[in-house]
């Protein structure tokens, strides 16, 4: 793809050098497109930002300092960033056996919603701390492992292709949140007292540890989400299970003749997915909201597909690019209350950046970067190139 | 493992599949603007005496109100901050209509610092509140019922920055947060009062969202006002599940047409607008509702069957924004709950535009209620029917008042 031969020979020798200190210095490599795709896209949105008419360095700095301006700021950024490195590994993870899973969102909306029914139960108050908070993340982490778990078993058992069912069920359970925690006859899950739709607060035992009293609060679901990327690279790069995940991957026949249960695979990685974002749901609900409202995981689930497509679905990288894509949303206020730039600026550059690693052939091409291997997002497939 | 561009596809597909049922965000990357560049046409535009010239009394520009203010000044370094509900400060929405009076309130007194934050996630409501309130404005505007809590927090954390939430009850306020609430029933009261004036067939429809208490307010405003003018009409009603639902609006529209209905009201968001449209398009009369739907859901007089559309009910929320920034920079800021009714113009009808709707012949209306008595009194004609929402008769009949501007008589067409 890269054509290095009729190179700029300074550019060459500029990024060459940049090269070699991102590999030596950072371990880099196999991330380069995405460091680019970003570079790429900033430079992009500056040109926008200054057509519209505002300075791009005003606009910039303001998000930047929005982002890691002070203590809290960066605090708050953290913050905003933890529930997308579940709903990232939501699809990082079953990617790995072949599986695009749209779900996040739905899986996310579910994992909430039992942490939530869970957390306000009445005799969870009687528990401890150390029982209680446990037991809201174990409810939202199965609930989202049920809800991701559904379209695995319709992938094995009807063939229902897991893009579709998904989707669907997204719909399915966005809708019945919506009517569970808005209906107030009958009332299901609503919480009569509130003027706003959202279920009954959760007990005060089941509230996870505060870290800083950040917009939002940083909590200690931080560190729930930051292990559990290294569990999932543990099981895929480490366990049988991981193997099996990514032979079923590679080639669903192979893994079939060699004795491996296909179907189990499948519905245990998309369980596992929506583990995952069930996960990250439980520690929203539990840390940040205290209850459950169903906006406040709008377009989460969705941002986590682009999460994981720009850490190229590397488990470890999605702390990166979780914290990159939190921080800007959380940023992004800032910007437009300084610069009076609009926020869907961030969006643009955030759509930029994934184009580009999409379509990386163009950065490739325009830093000098030679390809490491298959891309996993081309179109063209795995089995047409073998 | 085949065509991951085919995925991403449909995947992208869901993402506005998703934003599309959600109904309120419009955050497409593709869309960029200036926020204060690009206008809609405003209310303020729209409250330009037009030819019916009986306007000005019920619709004032918020340049009248800004003149009624009698040319107070924001002292120097004065702030004026806003964050808006889920969208843009140009959706047609309260955001924008928030947004207009914070325009016209900076110009009016002077203010020349202001900052806009569009909320993109409910996730974000806290933080958006705290980043504005760090620049220590004088004034903070909140739009939507969604963010009242937040804005509950915020108020009771910073007691020298004065709160005001559109659309926001509390049981209780702190002095510094005034909650922008709306008398619904008396919209509801003049837009009945208007569709049984212009009712031939003595049957008229209103298309509702989902049956909460605002909702209900509406129709059973338009129930009394239309029974106010011509007790023997009849009224069909319809609650809606969603509010996101114009296919279902529009659907109810034509039922109500089939069932004789000449005049249809649309008081339930998307659903009601898809029912005016519906209505206005079959050749029914339409009311719209919240703004000047002639703007929003007819394109400004481009969509078919604007010529229809006889008004709507509109709620000024520029108007409570403006007078409530006019209360902190005179200093005489109080909290608690404003409420817009017809008595402070608030609640108020929008022009006729291209509908054929005259306001020459004294009509029905006039007899029902002369002029000079709701001038003073705002009580006329006998004890109007209040409805199970409009408790008290005296709102119902200053909502009379102001339908009956001696204005409303249809000539036909």
């Amino acid at each position: 793809m890269s054509r290095p031969g009729d190179a700029d020979s300074s550019i060459t020798r500029a990024s060459g050098h940049l090269h070699r200190f991102l590999t030596e210095a950072w371990r880099l490599q196999p991330l380069y497109v995405s460091l680019y795709a970003i570079l790429l896209s900033l430079l992009i949105g500056g040109v926008l930002i200054s057509l519209i008419g505002v300075n791009p360095l005003t606009a910039y700095w303001a998000l930047l300092r929005g982002m890691v301006g002070d203590g809290e700021r960066l605090a708050g950024s953290l913050a905003r960033s933890v529930p997308f490195i579940g709903s990232a590994l939501a699809l990082a993870l079953p990617f790995r056996a072949g599986l695009f899973n749209i779900g996040a969102e739905g899986q996310l909306l579910a994992g909430g919603l039992t942490a939530a029914y869970v957390g306000a139960l009445s005799w969870m108050s009687d528990l401890p701390g150390g029982i209680a908070i446990p037991l809201i993340i174990i409810a939202g982490t199965m609930g989202g492992a049920v809800w991701g778990g559904i379209p695995g078993v319709l992938r094995t058992k009807t063939g229902a292709h897991e893009v579709i069912s998904t989707i669907m069920l997204n719909s399915v359970v966005l809708f019945a949140a919506r009517w569970m925690v808005g209906s107030r006859d009958p009332v299901v899950l609503r919480d009569t007292e509130s003027t706003v739709p959202r279920t009954d607060p959760i007990s005060d035992t089941a509230v996870l540890p505060e870290l800083v009293d950040s917009q939002p609060v940083l909590h200690t679901g931080l560190f729930a989400l930051l292990g559990l990327c290294f569990v999932v690279a543990f099981m895929l790069n480490r366990t049988n299970f991981g193997f099996e995940i990514a032979t079923v991957g590679l080639n669903p026949h192979a893994a079939h003749y060699s004795g491996m249960n296909v179907n189990r695979v499948i519905v245990l990685a998309m369980a596992a997915a929506g583990a995952c974002a069930g996960l990250a749901a439980a520690s929203e609900i539990s840390g940040t909201n205290g209850h459950f409202q169903p906006g406040t995981f709008f377009l989460m689930g969705f941002d986590g597909i682009a999460i994981a497509l720009l850490a190229r679905t590397k488990p470890v990288a999605v702390i990166a690019a979780a914290l990159l894509w939190g921080s800007m949303l959380s940023g992004a206020p800032l910007m437009q209350q300084e610069a009076d730039m609009s926020i869907d600026v961030v969006r643009i550059i955030q759509a930029l950046v994934l184009l580009f690693v999409a379509a990386d052939a163009v950065v490739r091409y325009l830093f000098r970067v030679h390809e490491q291997g298959q891309s996993p997002f081309r179109a063209t497939s795995v089995e047409g190139a073998a | 493992m085949q065509n991951r561009f085919l995925s991403i596809l449909a995947l992208l597909l869901g993402a506005v599949l998703v934003a599309a049922g959600c109904g309120n965000d419009d955050d497409s990357p593709a869309s960029v603007q200036a926020v204060d560049t690009q206008q809609a046409p405003t209310a303020t535009e729209a409250a330009t005496p037009d030819a019916s010239g009986t306007m000005s009394e019920a619709l004032i520009s918020l340049e009248e109100e800004c003149e009624a203010w009698g040319g107070i000044q924001a002292p120097d370094g004065f702030r004026a901050n806003m964050v808006t509900d889920i969208g843009k400060v140009d959706d047609g929405t309260f955001n924008e209509f928030a947004y207009e009076g914070l325009l016209a309130a900076a110009e009016c007194f002077g203010i020349d610092s202001t900052g806009v934050i569009e909320t993109a996630s409910e996730a974000d409501y806290t933080a958006n509140l705290s980043t504005s309130a760090s620049e220590d404005p004088d004034v903070l505007i909140t739009v939507g019922f969604l963010i009242g809590t937040d804005t509950l927090e915020a108020a009771l954390e910073n007691p020298d920055i004065n709160y005001i939430g559109v659309d926001q009850f509390q049981p209780e306020y702190p002095p510094n947060y005034v909650g922008v609430l709306f008398n619904e029933h008396e919209g509801g009261f003049i837009a009945g009062a208007l569709a049984a004036s212009l009712s031939e067939t003595g049957v008229v429809g209103v298309v509702g969202g989902v049956e909460i208490p605002p909702v209900v307010k509406f129709l059973n405003g338009y129930e009394a006002g239309a029974k106010y003018i011509n007790p023997d009409i009849q009224v069909l009603k319809v609650y809606n599940e969603s509010f996101g639902d114009p296919a279902k609006g529009a659907s109810d529209a034509q039922q109500f047409i089939g069932e004789g209905a000449d005049v249809v009201f649309g008081a339930g968001g998307p659903t009601g607008s898809g029912g005016i449209k519906a209505a206005a398009e079959a050749g029914a009369y339409a009311i719209g509702v919240d703004q000047d739907e002639y703007y929003t859901t007819f394109d400004g007089g481009d969509a078919p069957g604007s010529e229809n559309l006889a008004s709507s009910a509109i709620k000024r929320v520029d108007l409570s924004v403006f007078r409530n920034i006019a209360e902190a920079v005179q200093g005489t800021f109080s909290g608690g709950a404003y409420t817009l009714t017809v008595d402070n113009l608030g609640i108020t009808y929008a022009p006729f535009h291209d509908a054929d709707v005259s306001a020459e012949a004294a009509t029905r209306n006039n007899r029902a209620c002369p002029a000079r008595q709701r001038r003073r009194s705002r009580r006329c004609g006998s004890s109007p029917y209040a409805g199970g929402m409009a408790s008290s008769p005296r709102l119902a009949s200053s909502a009379a008042a102001v339908a009956i501007p001696g204005a409303i008589s249809a000539t036909h067409h």
